[in-house]
């Protein structure tokens, strides 16, 4: 309860106050040194105007864009007989679903003073903290699913998906897109990191 | 009265030709001649259906009578007339397009019996032919020109041939009238009403039909009204349409074998139907004597008892009529195959000349000039097609009033079908110019339109066709890309916006003026090969003209580094450049935007600080004290080299440009929350150091904070600042009385001195005035010396 309206209240006043939030917090009885708070990320003129992905995230919105493909091209391999591929039409449907349908569960969190991208695929979102989603993130995904597409053709993503497999298709997809290997592993969540080691030991 | 009088005398004349054939000119309404499966290949086959068609125009005189009286008369629709009228006054140097509409409009008629056959087997029953057949009458100076396509119901000849169903009438009429005569030669294809066209050579035409639904009509009309008729000689076209044309005097030429060759050959290139043409040739046959007789005799009864005068019947002309059995020379007249038709886009295109794809892009674009570019490719993998695209030389008059509303840019064929050229999307809506054909052997026949539409391999194919397009627009050589971009161009700038899966292919494609030239254009890829090496961004300003944005505050300093500014001076460009994230890594910088950071080294940066501390009481008090509510903030500039200060807008707010475009968007939602908001977002006032107004304002801020004039002299630069900056001012009268008070200051008048009170007597005033004006303007006329004085007097002023 406490939770939602401080952030309607942060939605309203964009940016938190320090002196209002003690206020709530002493309104609602709670005790700073016992609660947890959790504030939503403090974001700069690009972060809550740009219509692109800011340039830091681009890496961890291909690893969430990968992570999305990985579902869907499993989905849909279910109705394909075994070690056939995918056709074209499902290639083009996969990436189709994948940029417009399923880039709605990201956004902004913030850790420790560091702003990193959450959303289903990413180690951030089993970080506890508030979520700043929706709206632009959304579209800034999208925008950047249609470039990795533009980049490799709905083609040449499913041949990276197909030659490297599960484990490491990120790491084949975002290489333009991130420094290193290690970036993209502590980008994922832990359950695929271990995962990916396996597949490299 | 006298005009339906004169309907019915024309009705009248149009029977008795047909049954009794009084006078000699008037014209018969030919049955259809071509209901054998091809052109015939004998003699005795034409003659037996010539005599089949006259047997079934025994109607006699009385039944004539009683048919003319029920048949139906109309008058045109208004915009028919018109359109008609300005037809045969722009096309009058043009008459032979006539034969090419008819023959499109026939070849439109076979696809669709073609489609529908494809659903419904019976739709053939009638006959299986599907052919153009066109028959010169000379006797009767008739010209035939027959299908055996879809035909029309008695409903479909009404709207069909007396009103112009199609949306967009005024446009074209207005079009039509101030176009010249090739482009509106064109324009009557393009907007479905060539059949028209006929009435360029003829003086009166019939049209007979025979759809699978209804009975078999004939419409006739002089140009003046119409009537129609069901055929009294009952169906005898089987399924189909002949339309006759009764030439006029001064198009008798088209009756002449040789130019209706050379027309039909010219305008049946491109048909993918058979079309023929009824030729003679003269041919040595050895025959019986009495086999002649017996045609001859036959040919008499068939006279008399049909009292049909035989123009048609006289198949065959005898040279010679030498008795018993003897070489004999006859002119034997058959259906002659005027067309090839294996589709030019199955023939490998090293096989084909670029005089055949202009003439095939004219066909199918329904166009004048060659196209600017073209692309012929088959795509083989999991789907196969054969494409053929072209760019024209111009853009369509209506590309944008219609944008994304025109469909039959492209046309789709199944297994070499006509399918529809009416597919949603088969391009995107900023490549809608882009015209061609597309035909697939992966996709069904023998499905609907709209089950077509949903197949999933045309999304495919969809994909593909836009990259083939862009494609070909790349790879355009620099003279031919510079044509194609002043008319294209804001297609290009639309498909960055739109066209996200395609954008850096489209960015590539994108030429902006820009400070290293005055005259040509340049792309991104070169700038960015120009850019100094610490140059970290593209530099661009957005304005209404060149002019504007070139002397605009935010460029001074930026080209002074010896850095290229683009200048974007099209309503569409900022928007666009806005959709790029970046080019070839490099950012895109808004120079009236803040971000600006030309100088990163240690140096520049401690200067930039120290100035930052010594105007601090000026920034402060600028943002919290005489500009409070109006600016984010103040600061110190980097940007400026002459103008005092500058208004900046945040990089991810409205530029002054952006802000104009938006407010005067016609479809906006009034008070849209979005807009709203970055309307009323606080920009930046950004200072000049080194000019003296803002030292000046320093100093009298340090001396005192409470300071009037500093307060106005604050307001009047953020004023003129908002001005140079390209927005607008918010409260003009305010400005007005402001920029009032500084005059009043700078021309020594003191801010007390009141208005002189307006004398009462205004006429007289006027009055007084005028002579006044009069005795000085004699003055001037009588002395140079006085009026020089005064110029004199007024350059002081």
């Amino acid at each position: 309860m406490v939770l939602t309206s401080l952030l309607v209240l942060s939605m309203a006043e964009e940016e938190l106050d320090e002196g209002i939030l003690q206020q709530k917090m002493a309104e609602n009885g709670m005790d700073p040194q016992t609660s947890q708070v959790f504030k939503p990320p403090k974001m700069t003129d690009e972060e809550r105007g740009s219509r692109h992905m800011p340039k830091y995230l681009r890496c961890a919105g291909c690893v969430a864009i990968a992570h999305q493909f990985e579902l869907e091209y499993k989905s849909a391999l279910k109705s394909v007989k075994a070690k056939k591929r995918l056709s074209l039409v499902d290639q083009i449907d996969v990436a189709e679903t994948v940029c417009k349908k399923k880039m709605n569960e990201y956004g902004l969190k913030e850790h420790e003073g560091k702003k990193l991208l959450s959303g289903p695929g990413l180690a951030a979102a089993d970080i506890p903290g508030m979520m700043e989603g929706g709206g632009k993130w959304e579209a800034r995904m999208t925008t950047l699913c249609l470039e990795i597409i533009e980049e490799f053709e709905e083609e040449g993503v499913y041949d990276i998906y197909s030659e490297v497999g599960d484990g490491s298709f990120a790491s084949g997809l975002c290489s333009s897109l991130c420094e290193s290997e290690d970036e993209i592993a502590s980008l994922k969540p832990p359950k695929s990191e271990s995962k990916s080691e396996k597949t490299e030991l | 009265m006298k005009y339906f009088f004169f309907i019915g005398f024309v009705c009248c004349l149009f029977f008795s030709s047909v049954v009794a054939a009084e006078e000699d000119d008037d014209p018969v309404v030919e049955d259809d001649i071509g209901k054998s499966r091809e052109g015939s290949r004998t003699d005795d086959e034409v003659v037996q259906r010539e005599e089949e068609a006259i047997a079934l125009d025994g109607l006699n005189v009385a039944q004539m009578k009683e048919l003319r009286e029920q048949s139906e008369k109309f008058a045109f629709q208004a915009e028919v007339n018109r359109m008609m009228k300005l037809i045969i006054n722009s096309l009058y140097k043009n008459k032979e397009i006539f034969l090419r509409e008819l023959i499109s409009n026939a070849s439109d008629a076979l696809d669709k019996i073609r489609f529908l056959s494809l659903t419904d087997s019976s739709a053939l029953s009638a006959t299986d032919e599907l052919t153009i057949k066109i028959r010169a009458d000379k006797e009767n100076k008739v010209l035939h020109i027959t299908d055996t396509g879809i035909g029309m119901t008695k409903d479909d000849l009404v709207k069909n041939l007396g009103t112009i169903a199609k949306s967009g009438t005024s446009d074209f009429l207005a079009k039509l009238s101030e176009s010249d005569s090739s482009e509106s030669s064109d324009l009557i294809g393009q907007f479905g009403v060539g059949f028209y066209s006929a009435f360029l050579v003829a003086d009166r035409v019939y049209v007979t039909t025979k759809h699978n639904d209804d009975d078999q009509y004939v419409w006739e009309s002089d140009a003046e009204s119409f009537s129609v008729i069901k055929d009294p000689r009952g169906n005898t076209l089987g399924r189909g349409t002949t339309v006759s044309l009764q030439l006029k005097e001064e198009a008798q030429d088209y009756l002449e074998e040789s130019t209706l060759k050379d027309l039909v050959k010219k305008y049946s290139q491109f048909i993918n139907f058979n079309i023929y043409l009824w030729t003679s040739t003269e041919q040595e046959v050895e025959e019986a004597a009495d086999d002649i007789e017996d045609e001859a005799k036959e040919k008499e009864d068939k006279e008399d008892s049909a009292d049909e005068e035989d123009e048609e019947g006289k198949v065959e002309e005898e040279e010679e009529d030498k008795p018993k059995t003897k070489t004999v020379k006859k002119t034997v007249w058959d259906w002659e195959l005027m067309n090839s038709v294996k589709p030019i886009w199955t023939r490998k295109p090293a096989d084909v000349s670029d005089d055949e794809y202009n003439s095939f892009f004219k066909s199918i674009a329904k166009e004048s000039t060659d196209p600017m570019a073209k692309i012929h490719f088959t795509a083989e993998g999991e789907v196969t097609f054969k494409s053929i695209l072209f760019v024209p030389k111009t853009a369509p008059y209506d590309l944008f009033s219609n944008y994304g509303k025109r469909t039959d840019a492209i046309k789709m064929y199944v297994r070499r079908v006509f399918i529809t050229d009416n597919f949603e999307d088969m391009m995107p809506k900023y490549l809608s110019f882009i015209k061609g054909v597309v035909d697939s052997d992966d996709l069904p026949l023998n499905v609907s339109r709209e089950t077509l539409q949903q197949h999933k391999l045309l999304k495919v194919i969809k994909k593909k066709l836009v990259r083939k397009a862009l494609d070909m627009i790349k790879k355009m050589d620099k003279e031919d890309y510079d044509k194609f971009w002043k008319e294209f161009s804001t297609n290009i700038k639309l498909g960055v916006i739109e066209d996200t899966s395609n954008r850096t292919r489209l960015a590539k494609l994108l030429r902006f003026y820009s400070s290293n030239s005055d005259t040509d254009q340049t792309s991104l890829a070169d700038y960015v090969e120009r850019m100094k090496e610490k140059q970290e961004s593209i530099y661009f300003i957005a304005g209404t003209s060149r002019d504007e944005v070139s002397n605009s505050p935010f460029v001074e300093r930026i080209l002074k580094k010896g850095y290229e500014v683009l200048y974007l001076i099209e309503p569409v460009d900022e928007y666009c450049i806005q959709s790029l994230p970046e080019f070839e890594g490099k950012k895109l910088q808004n120079i009236a935007k803040e971000g600006i950071n030309l100088d990163s080294s240690e140096k520049a940066k401690e200067k930039k600080e120290a100035l930052e501390t010594e105007y601090k009481t000026l920034t402060d008090w600028l943002k919290d004290d005489a500009l409070k509510d109006l600016i984010e903030k103040a600061a110190i500039s980097q940007r400026l080299t002459n103008s005092p200060c500058a208004l900046v807008a945040s990089q991810y707010g409205w530029s002054g440009n952006m802000e104009r475009i938006m407010k005067s968007q016609a479809y906006a939602k009034q008070g849209d929350a979005s807009n709203e908001f970055y309307a009323s977002q606080k920009k930046t006032l950004e200072l000049n150091v080194r000019h003296p107004l803002v030292k000046k304002l320093k100093e009298m801020v340090e001396a005192d904070a409470e300071d009037e004039a500093a307060k106005d002299l604050a307001k009047v630069l953020l004023d003129t600042a908002t001005l140079r900056s390209g927005f607008q001012v918010k409260n003009t009268l305010d400005f007005a009385q402001r920029i009032e008070k500084v005059l009043r200051l700078s021309t020594n008048i003191g801010l007390d001195e009141v208005i002189e009170e307006e004398p009462e007597e205004e006429e007289e005033a006027v009055d007084e005035g005028a002579t006044e004006e009069n005795e000085e303007e004699e003055v001037n006329a009588d002395g140079d010396e006085e009026s020089k004085d005064e110029a004199a007097a007024h350059e002081e002023l």
